[in-house]
C-alpha cells in the first residue's frame, strides 16, 4: 500500500505562491491499475517523483508499505519496490549498450551474476528488442528508448510500477502491443500499475482514475462513474475520444453500452 | 550491426571478445619490450606481428594506412635528425650531406618504436568498448582499493562521462542548428565573428548538460544505484588456458628484450 498523507510539494526556486501539489491524500493498493489524468502542469510528474523518494514532500508524508520516504536508509528498499519510468526518454539510459543498461539496475540490486544475462534477454524480449542487446543506446529512436526504459524497470520486478507518459513516443500499434504485454505480465506476477497519461483510451480498463488539476485531486473513482461526468473532463482540459462521446450520446438515448466497447463492437451493436 | 562509439566499432573479432584485463596487460608488456631492446630487425618483426593482429581484429587496411600516414611527419623529422646528428665514423654521402650509417639504423629503430606504440594503442581502443576497457582497468587496479583509492567511483564517473559524449554532440547539433536558423553567423565570416558567435551555443549547451546530468542522476538513483552498496559485476571474466599461454609468451618476450639489451 502506498499512502500519501496531506502531501504538498513546492519547487525550490519556482513560484513561491503556487504548489505543484497541494494537500494530496491517497491510498494506492498493491495490485490495482490506477490511471492519473490531468493536463500539462497539473502535477502528475511531480507526484511520480515523490513516490520513490527522488523528491521529498514539502509537507506531509509518503510511505510505501510502511516505509517512509524521508528515512534515507530505507530508500534503496523503497526503490526496489517502486520503479518509475520518467517522461523524458533521452536521459534514462545509464549503460552504453542496451544489455549494459538493463544490467545496470540488476547489478545495483545484487542480482546473481550467473542469471543476469538471461534476465537481460528476457526483459529485452518483453519489448521486442531482443535482437538489439549489443546496440549502442544513443543510436536508438525515441520510441525505442522508451521501450528500453520499460524493459529496464520490468527487469527489476517492482511491486509498484509508475509509468509517466512512458508510451508517448510509441506508434499506436506498438502502444497497443505494449499495453497488452504489460497486462499479461501483471497477470503472471501481479504488480500495481500507476499509469500517467493523456490518452483515455489506454486506461479504460483501469480499476481507478484519479484526476489532477492545478496540483489537487479533483476526482477519484471508477472510470465508469467518472465517464458520466462530461464537465469534469472539460474542467480538467482533457479531450474525450470520439468513441466515448458517441457512447455518451447513446447513453442519453437510453442505450446501455459498456464504455470499453470498441468501434467494431459499436457498429455491430448499432 | 557496425555500431560505432568513438574509436570502437563492433566487429565481433576474437580480439574484441578477449578478456580486457589480459588485453591490457599483454599490450603493456608488448610496449615495454618495444622500448627495452634496440634490435631493429626484432622491432620490424614485432611490427609485422601487430599488422597481423590488425587483420585478426578485422580492422580496415585503410584505417591502418591513415594511422601510419598521420605519423609520417614524425617519421621524417626523426629520420633526418638521427641521420644528421648521430655520431659514427661510417658515413654515406648523398647530395653533399654526410649521413651517419648508425644514425640511419637508430632512426629506423625509433620510427618502428613509435609506430609500434601507436598500433598497440589503436588496437586496444579500436577493439574494446570503452566501458569494458574501464571495467578491465577497474579489475586490474582493484587491489589498490585496499588503500582507499576510489577505483570504483572513478570507473563509474568515467562510464557516465562516456555516456555524455553522444548526448552532448546531439545537443550541440540541436543548439547549433537553432542558432543558424536564427541567423547566428558563427559558421561563416571572420574568425572573430565566428568565435563570438560560438557563445550563444555554448551557454545553452552548458545549461542543457547540467539539466541532463540532473535527470540522469535521478534515473540512476531511481534504479537503486548507491555507490556505498556492493554491486554485482555485470560481466564475469575467467582466465582460460590461452590467456596463460599468451601471458607467458609476453613475459618471455620482455625477458628476451632485456637480455638482448644487455
Ligand atoms: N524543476 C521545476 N522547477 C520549478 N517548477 C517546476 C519544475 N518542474 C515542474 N514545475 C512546475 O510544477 C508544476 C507541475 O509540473 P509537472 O511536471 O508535475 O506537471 P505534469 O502534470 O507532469 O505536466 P505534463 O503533462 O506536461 O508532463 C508545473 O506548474 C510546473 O511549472
Ligand atoms: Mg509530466
Amino acid at each position: 500500500m502506498i499512502e500519501l498523507d496531506n502531501v504538498s510539494y513546492r519547487y525550490l526556486g519556482g513560484d513561491s505562491q503556487t504548489w505543484a501539489l497541494h494537500d494530496i491524500n491517497l491510498q494506492l493498493a498493491s495490485t490495482q491499475f490506477v490511471a492519473f489524468l490531468g493536463q500539462n502542469g497539473s502535477g502528475k510528474s511531480t507526484l511520480s517523483r515523490l513516490l520513490n523518494g527522488l523528491e521529498l514532500p514539502s509537507n506531509g508524508s509518503v510511505s510505501i508499505d510502511g516505509l517512509s520516504t524521508d528515512q534515507s536508509d530505507q530508500l534503496t528498499q523503497i526503490r526496489r519496490s517502486v520503479q518509475v519510468v520518467f517522461q523524458n526518454p533521452d536521459t534514462q539510459q545509464v549503460g552504453l549498450t542496451l544489455a549494459e543498461d538493463i544490467a545496470f539496475g540488476l547489478s545495483n540490486i545484487g542480482y546473481p551474476q550467473s542469471k543476469m544475462m538471461n534476465r537481460v534477454k528476457w526483459a529485452l524480449g518483453l519489448v521486442g528488442l531482443q535482437h538489439a542487446s549489443d546496440y549502442f543506446v544513443h543510436e536508438l529512436s525515441g520510441g525505442e528508448k522508451q521501450k528500453l526504459a520499460l524493459a529496464a524497470v520490468l527487469a527489476l520486478s517492482p511491486t509498484y510500477l509508475v509509468l509517466d507518459e512512458a508510451t508517448s513516443m510509441l506508434d499506436p500499434m506498438a502502444r497497443r502491443e505494449f499495453l497488452h504485454m504489460l497486462h499479461q505480465i501483471r497477470h503472471k506476477q501481479p504488480f500495481a500499475l500507476l499509469y500517467i497519461t493523456h490518452h483515455l483510451d489506454e486506461v479504460l480498463h483501469a480499476d481507478r482514475w484519479i484526476f489532477l488539476h492545478h496540483g489537487k485531486i479533483v476526482a477519484d473513482g471508477h472510470p465508469n462513474d467518472l465517464l458520466q461526468n462530461e464537465d469534469l473532463f472539460i474542467r480538467c482540459g482533457l479531450e474525450i475520444p470520439y468513441r466515448i462521446r458517441l457512447i455518451h450520446q447513446l447513453h442519453k438515448q437510453g442505450m446501455d453500452i459498456p464504455w470499453a466497447t470498441s468501434i467494431d463492437q459499436l457498429v455491430e451493436w448499432l | 550491426m557496425g555500431s560505432q562509439f568513438i574509436f570502437f566499432k563492433q566487429k565481433n573479432s576474437w580480439l574484441e571478445q578477449w578478456d580486457p584485463r589480459m588485453k591490457i596487460v599483454v599490450i603493456f608488456l608488448y610496449a615495454i619490450s618495444l622500448f627495452v631492446h634496440q634490435n631493429t630487425l626484432f622491432k620490424a618483426i614485432q611490427i609485422v606481428l601487430l599488422i597481423c593482429l590488425w587483420a585478426v581484429a578485422k580492422l580496415s587496411w585503410r584505417m591502418l594506412g591513415w594511422t601510419l600516414l598521420s605519423l609520417s611527419l614524425f617519421f621524417v623529422t626523426t629520420m633526418v635528425y638521427h641521420m644528421l646528428f648521430s655520431a659514427g665514423s661510417q658515413t654515406l654521402q648523398i647530395f653533399g650531406f654526410h649521413l651517419s650509417k648508425v644514425g640511419i639504423f637508430s632512426g629506423i629503430s625509433m620510427c618502428l618504436q613509435i609506430a609500434g606504440i601507436v598500433l598497440l594503442l589503436s588496437l586496444l581502443v579500436r577493439t574494446t568498448s570503452p566501458i569494458i576497457l574501464a571495467e578491465g582497468l577497474e579489475r586490474l587496479l582493484s587491489p589498490f582499493q585496499k588503500w582507499k583509492f576510489p577505483i570504483h567511483e572513478a570507473t563509474m564517473m568515467f562510464s557516465i562521462a562516456l555516456r555524455f559524449i553522444p548526448i552532448l554532440t546531439e545537443e550541440f547539433e540541436k543548439v547549433r542548428k537553432a542558432q543558424i536558423a536564427r541567423g547566428n553567423g558563427f559558421h561563416r565570416g571572420k574568425i572573430r565573428a565566428r568565435i563570438t558567435g560560438l557563445f550563444p551555443i555554448l551557454m545553452p549547451m552548458f545549461i542543457l548538460s547540467i539539466l541532463r546530468a540532473k535527470e540522469l542522476a535521478a534515473s540512476m538513483e531511481s534504479r537503486c544505484y548507491d555507490s556505498n552498496e556492493k554491486r554485482t559485476p555485470i560481466r564475469q571474466y575467467r582466465l582460460k588456458l590461452q590467456d596463460y599461454i599468451i601471458f607467458i609468451c609476453s613475459v618471455v618476450l620482455v625477458i628476451i628484450s632485456v637480455i638482448q639489451k644487455s
